[in-house]
């Protein structure tokens, strides 16, 4: 049995508000613990925005060095392509606040078995794993991938309607969504796969194919990224939606297709926990 | 000094070449990345052609062959060595490799080795099948594979191997060596012609390209590969391989020296 701890929801006899204020409140704390670490290591916040904005650079001077060469990728054209690019680094961006770092230390504590420690705890443990670090340091580069959209916006004479940003931050959430489900089922394979230590690059993988706009694909490829592996909605489909070359029906699928992801991660987390034997017994 | 250490090396290779066989998954798992630069990146190129015959003088099939090779060529040559380096040497595991009759060197040089040509063995068979998806898309001239290519891979090897040992050195002093880890990345992969030929980039990226170790790594052997590179640039760029092979080499007998001694201070 596990022991139940003062303030666990059942404890209270359930009730799904009560419930829900018990995470809310749980959340608030791993804020604030997240905030605390950071006022620790406040040097670090300076060098991890130079570190992404020396990716994003990195990232534009790939773009750059195609469009010298031509006006067009697959009908995008150059100030389309940095609504892309703003597009994926503001979704990374979100990710790494979230959830990226805590969730990406499963493996390590499957091998070292302190994954114990989660499954004891009164607390549903995919919530603990997922949420638990919040990375502020990530605010300065939400900033620079808003900024980089507004100049990419102004160097195409656009200005979206408000329906469409609307669109598009339906859009980028479902895109965070299917990526953290996606996610959370490549760092559940370490369950079995304990000594393979870089079970992240898959993560990695699924957005290197999203970086470009998927129109590069043929008919099949696309399909296939669009609605087997969706890494189209991680910035495609969002940009497109921004340019308003998406309807907002659309988001409807976008929406059943991360729900779908997520109650998948969920019930592939269950399944993994029932073949779990710890490391340490 | 050479041939008595030979056997050594060689059964140092067997070792670990057996100990790499036991990381397939691994193996597997980074060879995706691989995949996935063999397969987005010369799509991109080709869906921005648009009719045009080359692109900054290459050839839709030229450009296809660069990638595809690019990805072969630097399984073998390009050494991440420095992060399991690094991390022994401050976890103090180094200490145990200074007592064994090898030299410390060429134990790091047969496991990179090793680890390396297993993962190009892995790639193999995914660059015979990119090879037949775009050969139904476009015409794949062949490939100029001479001794000035297999000289230039092995170069490049050696290149790439000793920067990152000189680098894994600085794990002697800084904490966090890591973080300086990152920031070699991405220079390294445009420099190196692995996100795009060199040939392609602005003047000034060239420049730099040309001044930068990167590109004695795995840009040249693949523009050989490719035929972007004959004669008097050819063997000014093999004169550049050696030149950094020198430097590097230089570089990471100092630091090393340098760091053991600071080592052994700590450690006893």
């Amino acid at each position: 049995m596990v022991p139940l701890a003062a303030g666990h929801p059942t404890v209270y006899g359930g009730g799904h508000v009560r419930r829900l204020r018990f995470y809310v409140n749980l959340y608030r704390m791993f804020l604030r613990t997240s905030l605390v670490r950071e006022m620790e290591f406040r040097a670090n916040f300076w060098a991890k925005v130079m570190f992404n904005l020396l990716w994003l650079g990195f990232f534009l001077v790939t773009l750059k060095i195609i469009y010298r060469h031509t006006e067009a990728i697959a009908g995008w054209t150059e100030p389309e392509a940095l609504v892309l690019a703003a597009t994926l680094y503001f979704l990374d961006a979100l990710i790494t606040t979230l959830f990226y770092f805590g969730l990406s230390e499963l493996p390590t504590m499957v091998r070292q078995g302190t994954l114990d420690f989660v499954l004891v705890k009164p607390v549903d443990s995919q919530f603990w794993l997922s949420l638990r670090r919040v990375n502020l340091d990530q605010l300065g580069s939400l900033l620079v991938a808003v900024l980089l959209g507004i100049y990419a916006l102004l160097s195409l004479g656009y200005v979206p309607p408000a329906a469409n940003i609307l669109l598009y931050l339906g859009m980028v959430a479902m895109g965070v969504l299917i990526f953290y489900s996606f996610h959370f089922m490549m760092m559940t394979l370490s369950i079995w796969l304990v000594r393979v230590e870089n079970l992240w690059v898959l993560s990695e993988v699924f957005t290197q194919i999203g970086r470009f706009p998927t129109d590069v694909f043929d008919a099949v490829l696309r399909r296939l990224f669009t609605y087997v592996l969706p890494v189209a909605f991680l910035a495609t489909i969002p940009a497109k939606a921004l340019l308003g070359k998406v309807s907002g029906a659309f988001l409807l699928f976008a929406a059943a297709w991360a729900l779908t992801f997520f109650v998948a991660g969920r019930l592939f987390w269950r399944f993994a926990l029932r073949s779990y034997t710890s490391a340490s017994s | 000094m050479m041939l008595r250490l030979l056997p050594k090396v060689m059964a140092l290779l067997r070792i670990y070449m057996e100990d790499s066989l036991a990381y397939r998954a691994s193996a597997f798992i980074w060879m995706l990345t691989d995949v996935v630069q063999c397969l987005v990146m010369p799509l991109v190129w080709l869906s921005a052609y648009d009719g045009r015959a080359a692109l900054g003088g290459y050839q839709p099939g030229e450009m296809v062959s660069y990638y595809v090779v690019m990805a072969l060529v630097s399984n073998f040559i390009t050494s991440h060595l420095m992060w399991d380096l690094a991390w022994e040497i401050k976890e103090g595991i180094l200490s145990q490799w200074l007592l064994r009759p090898v030299p410390v060197f060429w134990m790091l040089f047969a496991r990179n080795i090793s680890w390396r040509l297993l993962r190009m063995m892995l790639f193999v068979p995914v660059a015979v099948l990119a090879t037949l998806y775009y050969g139904r898309m476009v015409h794949l001239a062949p490939l100029d594979l001479s001794v000035w290519f297999w000289l230039s891979v092995l170069l490049g090897h050696l290149v790439s191997f000793l920067i990152a040992f000189a680098l894994a050195c600085l794990a002697f002093w800084l904490q966090e060596a890591q973080s300086v880890f990152s920031l070699y990345y991405a220079p390294m992969l445009l420099l190196s012609g692995w996100v795009a030929p060199i040939g392609l980039m602005p003047g000034w990226l060239q420049g730099l390209a040309f001044v930068m170790p990167f590109r004695y790594t795995t840009a040249v052997p693949v523009e050989i590969a490719v035929g972007k590179l004959a004669g008097e640039a050819l063997w000014f760029s093999l004169a550049g391989q050696l030149f950094w092979i020198g430097m590097a080499s230089l570089l990471g007998w100092f630091l090393w020296r340098r760091g053991i001694r600071q080592y052994t201070g700590v450690g006893m």
